[in-house]
Formats: C-alpha cells, structure tokens, sequence
C-alpha cells in the first residue's frame, strides 16, 4: 500500500521557522506525499521564506481569513487519501507517517491516528528545553486523518479564529469516529517566548467558543 | 441580621466568560469547565465584584460551598466597605460540571503565562 499524503500547512506570516518546518516533511521516510501551504494572506515579504521549496510545494493564496479557512481550502484542493496537517513552526521527525499509515490502510478500521508531541523550546541563550512526551488531542499535527473523516464530521469552523482545532477534535469524538493511538512522538511542538496577550485573549475566546458550541450540541441532542 | 460573606474569583485557576446570562468557567490547573445558569451567574458577577454573598440561604450558602470547595473562588479576608449582594437574582443558581475536555483546555499556551502548563518540563 503506497497511498498519497496530503500535508497541509496554513502560512501566515510565518517567515521564521517554515524552511524547519517544510524540511522536517520533505525529509519524511515515506515519499508519496503532496505538500500544499495556504498562504492566508501574508505580506509578500514573508512569501520569500517559501522561495526555496518551490519546486516541492504547492502554493495556494487567499486573503487573510484565518487557519481555520486555510486549512479547508487546502484540504479541499488536496487529492490524497489521508490528510496530515502541521503549523508552520512545528516539526515531525522523519518516521511521522511511517509510524501512523499503517494503522490507515483498507484493512484497518480506525479514522484517525495520533501519536504523542514533545513540546520544545529554544531560549534566546540557544539552550533548549522540552517536555516530556504526551498526549494533545488538540494538537493537529499530532495526528494522520482519513480523507473520509472530513466528509463525515465537517471541516474546521471558518468562523473561529482560534480553538478551531478544539471544536473540531471534539466533533470527531462525537462523530464516533475510531482512533488508534501510537506511543511514539510525532509532533515536536514549538513554544514561543512570545506570547503576548492578544494571543492568549484570543486562545482564550476560542476555548470558550468550543465550549458554548459543544454545549449547544448536548442540548440539541437532549432535544 | 442576614449573614453575609466576601469572596474573591481564585484567579489562578478559574477563567469565565459570560453571554447572554450564561458564564462559561474553565479551570486552568484541572482543564474541567462549567457552566452556569443566569441565576448563578449574577452570582457569579456579585463575587466577581466582591459584593458581600448573604448566605444564611440555603440555596446559596450551598452553590458558594460548591464553588469554594471546587477551588473557583476563596473566602476574602478584605475589609472594604461593598454592597450586599442583591438576594432576589440568586433564586435558582446552578452549576454544572464537566470533565470531557480535560486534554484539549489544558494543552494551551495560556498556562505559559505562569509557568503551569508543561507537562514534567525539564531541561536538556
């Protein structure tokens, strides 16, 4: 089995770290993958950082309307059979889709795969710490989804400028859907130091959002 | 004379957001969240501004009892003269706990802000 991979990465401003980001997926162990990155409206400045990778990437442009739409846009234009979705400041090490395609295959019943993310963090001193790996269901890029799963739960809410990952890890779970875990890290997980507070008001307001929404769903369902 | 009590939101845990007579708390130590109805949220909205809570109800001396020993909020030892909370909002406060969305509230950058929120950080 040797089915084509999706990679979709939503690229705003991203300038800083997409060159270790694209390289930890082109250096993948599995090959047959499509990279597409969804530039969500950044200045062309930023567009220079994707320069390097033109010939291995694909490059779709839209006026800035968040991750959310990014991810679907990209998403729908995609033409693998599983999708796989990274930031463009994360890093897979190069087993990411070895690990997890065989859990995908016409044989195996699960919708989804998510392995464990190590979050890291480099200081302005060059040292480095990172955690102990764990579990984030949140965390997209900790996982490897069936196209077939988008059709079934919906795509992410283009509403929502963040916690757009929660609500959609909650509809997943609620669809039903089966999900194999893997021990191994997938995700090594950027933090920054910057993390201002207009960052955490808005993670903040998505948090809540996916709460309120969840919420009305039981309540749908009580009904 | 009604008894009455100062309370102050435990900020280090609890974050709300209120709409439309509906508050949302999430507890950033637990990654549990709640929700409340208008009538606890005006309650909620007392404590928030420190009004003094009449508690020899027994309906509210219970949701207070509730909030307090979930670590949302702590008894206030502060002496500042505010107003005593108006009774007739709190008739039927409700609360209502969740636990399913323990992994997705905890896994945020929120927590960076105090250093809370690595698993088993360490250094290399």
């Amino acid at each position: 089995m040797n089915p084509l991979i999706s990679i979709i990465i939503p690229y705003y401003k991203g300038e800083r770290f997409i060159a270790e980001t694209l390289q930890s997926v082109l250096s993948q162990e599995y090959s047959n993958i499509e990279i597409i990155v969804v530039n969500d409206g950044s200045p062309a400045e930023s567009l220079k950082a994707l320069a390097p990778f033109e010939k291995n990437i694909r490059i779709i442009s839209q006026e800035n309307k968040g991750p959310s739409e990014a991810r679907n846009v990209g998403i729908r234009a995609s033409q693998g059979e599983l999708i796989g979705l990274i930031d463009a400041d994360d890093l897979w090490p190069k087993d990411h889709l070895t690990l997890m395609i065989p859990y995908l295959t016409e044989q195996t019943p699960y919708d989804l795969v998510r392995g464990r993310v190590e979050h890291f963090k480099i200081n302005s001193d060059g040292s480095h710490e990172k955690s102990e790996p764990v579990f984030w269901e949140m965390l997209l890029g900790s996982g490897l989804y069936r196209r077939t799963l988008f059709d079934r739960v919906g795509f992410f809410d283009p509403s929502m400028r963040a916690g757009e990952d929660i609500d959609w890890n909650l509809r997943v779970r609620e669809s039903g859907s089966q999900e194999k875990r893997i021990p191994e890290v997938v995700l090594l997980y950027r933090r920054h130091d910057s993390n201002c507070t207009n960052a955490i008001n808005s993670i903040k307001e998505g948090q809540f959002t996916s709460i309120r929404k969840k919420l009305a769903r039981m309540q749908t369902h009580k009904e | 004379m009604s008894q009455s009590k100062k309370y102050t939101i435990n900020t280090r845990k609890a974050i709300s957001e209120t709409i439309e007579g509906e508050t949302i708390i999430i507890d950033l130590e637990t990654g549990s969240y709640y929700s409340m109805n208008p009538s606890a949220t005006a309650l909620w909205n007392a404590i928030l501004e420190e009004n003094l809570i009449p508690v020899d109800k027994k309906n509210i001396l219970d949701f207070v009892q509730n909030l307090e020993s979930e670590g949302l909020i702590l008894e206030s030892s502060s002496s500042a003269d505010k107003p005593l909370a108006d009774i007739s909002q709190f008739s039927d406060p409700k609360l209502e706990k969740y636990d399913d969305m323990q992994e997705m509230l905890l896994a945020d950058p929120v927590h960076d802000v105090e250093n809370t929120g690595w698993p088993n950080l360490k250094k290399k």
